[in-house]
């Protein structure tokens, strides 16, 4: 019997070891929550849940409408930020960026949004690159061209052919000269004895000048700040570093002035002042920067013609959009006896972007009160 | 005797010793027959009992209709009307405004005939929110974004924190 209760014993114990909780094995201090559950930290705006319902109830409605799944084709939308007009400072991208993800995954590839803002530096590098090669073969194209041409080729002797600095349309501190150069030598490659370049810069008479035109595809005028001439033109004109208004010793300058005003105030060169001026001109337009080629005769007539773009615009593709997306947060909001509540309408839209019109809306309203004011971020 | 309780407390000692070391254990699975009654629209189970009734939704929150459509692109929808009817019990004639958080499922193919889904959800939701005050219905629709995913499951909860 003695024997009996220590077999139980052993039993229950060894059994009670089976039944441990096992280790916990969560954070001390963070509790994961489901995107839909409430923090219990207080605030009347929207959360998270709100975002995640306007998500799965846009994506249904937008993929069943009849502009968007009516036909084979891939619709492009380009979105705007959601205007905020609330008391709250938050982030109106999350929801679009939400909005996308569903969209994105539930449409098929049949919506398609632009990157708007993001991947451009990168984007505009792979362009550029492209760019570069593609110039190669234009600029060789356009020297075929004209060494082949009845102008060189019918002639018995060879062709004399001088080289006159490219001219700027519209296009200000641009170089255009480097390229006039990469010509020259590809037309001497490809017409070999058929013509012979005077030295640039050279008064001897030829038979045709090579010249052009370099031009920016834009009704205004566009141009680059450029510190190589601004340092050429210090050193040039040191006369000029002196004073010739007294009381702010700062040298005028009377140079090209994209924006139209007259004189500027300059302290080494030109271009520091459009620095100053004019924050476009930090970079390269953005602008197709076009090279029109010409081959002139002596009583200035042009005999050949060409025009390559050396480069282009580079675009953010939103041309093609056939819908714009976007919204904005509006709320009424009270204070009082230690509560806030916030009344709050989300409303998104899409816009045709020809006729300007609405082809669809969307609203969401949702109203909080809560004793624990929060600061939203 | 003796012999025999030393060698039946070794075997116990090892029994349950052995048991302690499995490095794994079966999961339970969800029983195929109570899978087969479950209906499209659940309350999740009450998460406090008391001596007088349960603080379940159920008590409150009715189902006024349900129904399964599908739009003209082929999507389904789902309309539940939601009724807040008030305490019905001697002890709490007025019963409280309801706040629930919902969500749907949706399947491509219905409950397999041993009870088990059919698989992973097409389409679910996130938990959405819907306040009820008393004697409100609330006409909740959710539409599903996959063409053909007709079956679905709406579990209604007490609103989730």
């Amino acid at each position: 019997m003695k024997q009996l209760k220590y077999i139980l014993l052993i039993t229950i114990s060894m059994a009670m070891v089976g039944c441990a909780t096992p280790v916990d094995t969560s954070p001390s201090h963070t509790k994961v929550l489901n995107p839909d559950q409430d923090d219990n930290i207080g605030g009347s705006f929207i959360e998270s849940s709100d975002i995640r319902t306007i998500a799965q109830q846009v994506t249904t409605e937008l993929l069943a409408l009849p502009e968007i799944n009516g036909g084979d084709d891939i619709i492009q939308i380009s979105t705007e930020s959601i205007k905020n007009s609330t008391r709250h400072l938050v982030d109106t991208n999350l929801l679009m960026r939400r909005l996308r993800l569903d969209l994105n995954k539930y449409s098929s590839g049949q919506l398609r949004f632009f990157a708007q803002g993001n991947g451009q530096r990168a984007r505009t590098r792979i362009l550029k690159e492209r760019e570069q090669t593609e110039v190669k073969n234009l600029i060789d194209d356009i020297a075929k061209q004209i060494a082949f041409s009845g102008v060189i080729q019918n002639s018995d002797d060879p062709i004399k052919l001088s080289v006159a600095p490219i001219a700027n349309t519209n296009l200000y501190n641009m170089n255009a000269d480097g390229f006039a150069a990469m010509l020259r030598s590809k037309i001497k490659q490809h017409a070999g004895t058929k013509v012979i370049f005077s030295k640039p810069g050279s008064t001897t008479e030829v038979d045709y000048t090579l010249t052009g035109e370099f031009f920016a595809q834009s009704i205004k005028n566009e141009g680059i700040v450029n510190t190589v001439e601004d340092v050429k033109w210090a050193q040039e004109n040191q006369d000029k570093w002196h004073d010739t208004d007294k009381e702010e010793n700062q040298v005028m300058g009377t140079q090209i002035n994209l924006n139209g005003s007259s004189r500027s105030k300059i302290k080494v060169g030109p271009n520091l002042t459009y620095k100053a001026i004019d924050r476009s001109l930090w970079y390269s337009p953005n602008v197709t920067k076009t090279f029109n080629v010409m081959l002139v005769d002596n009583e200035d007539m042009v005999v050949l013609e060409d025009v390559i773009n050396l480069e282009n615009q580079i675009k953010s593709g939103q041309e093609n959009a056939n819908f714009i997306l976007t919204g904005d947060i509006s709320s009424l909001s009270k204070a009082g006896d230690g509560k806030r509540s916030d009344y709050v309408l989300i409303g998104l839209y899409l816009i045709d972007p020809v006729s300007n019109e609405m082809i669809w809306e969307y609203g969401y309203e949702v109203k909080r009160v809560t004793s624990q004011s929060v600061l939203y971020r | 005797m003796q012999t025999f309780s030393k060698l039946f407390i070794i075997a116990i000692v090892m029994l349950t010793t052995a048991t302690g070391c499995e490095t794994t254990y079966d999961a339970h699975r969800t029983p195929s027959e109570k899978m087969q009654k479950e209906g499209s629209v659940v309350f999740v189970r009450p998460d406090m009992y008391t001596i007088l009734g349960t603080r379940s939704i159920r008590e409150y929150v009715e189902i006024s209709y349900e129904k399964l459509e599908v739009n003209e692109t082929g999507f389904p929808i789902v309309k539940v009307g939601l009724r807040n009817r008030g305490g019905q019990k001697w002890y709490d004639f007025k019963g409280p405004d309801v706040q629930l958080s919902i969500q749907t499922a949706f399947y491509n193919d219905p409950i397999q005939k041993d009870g088990f889904a059919s698989g992973p959800a097409a389409y679910k939701t996130n938990w959405q929110t819907v306040k009820l005050v008393r004697g409100q219905t609330f006409d909740y629709q959710v539409t599903c974004p996959v063409v053909g995913a007709n079956n679905y499951q709406m579990t209604i909860s007490e609103y989730l924190k």
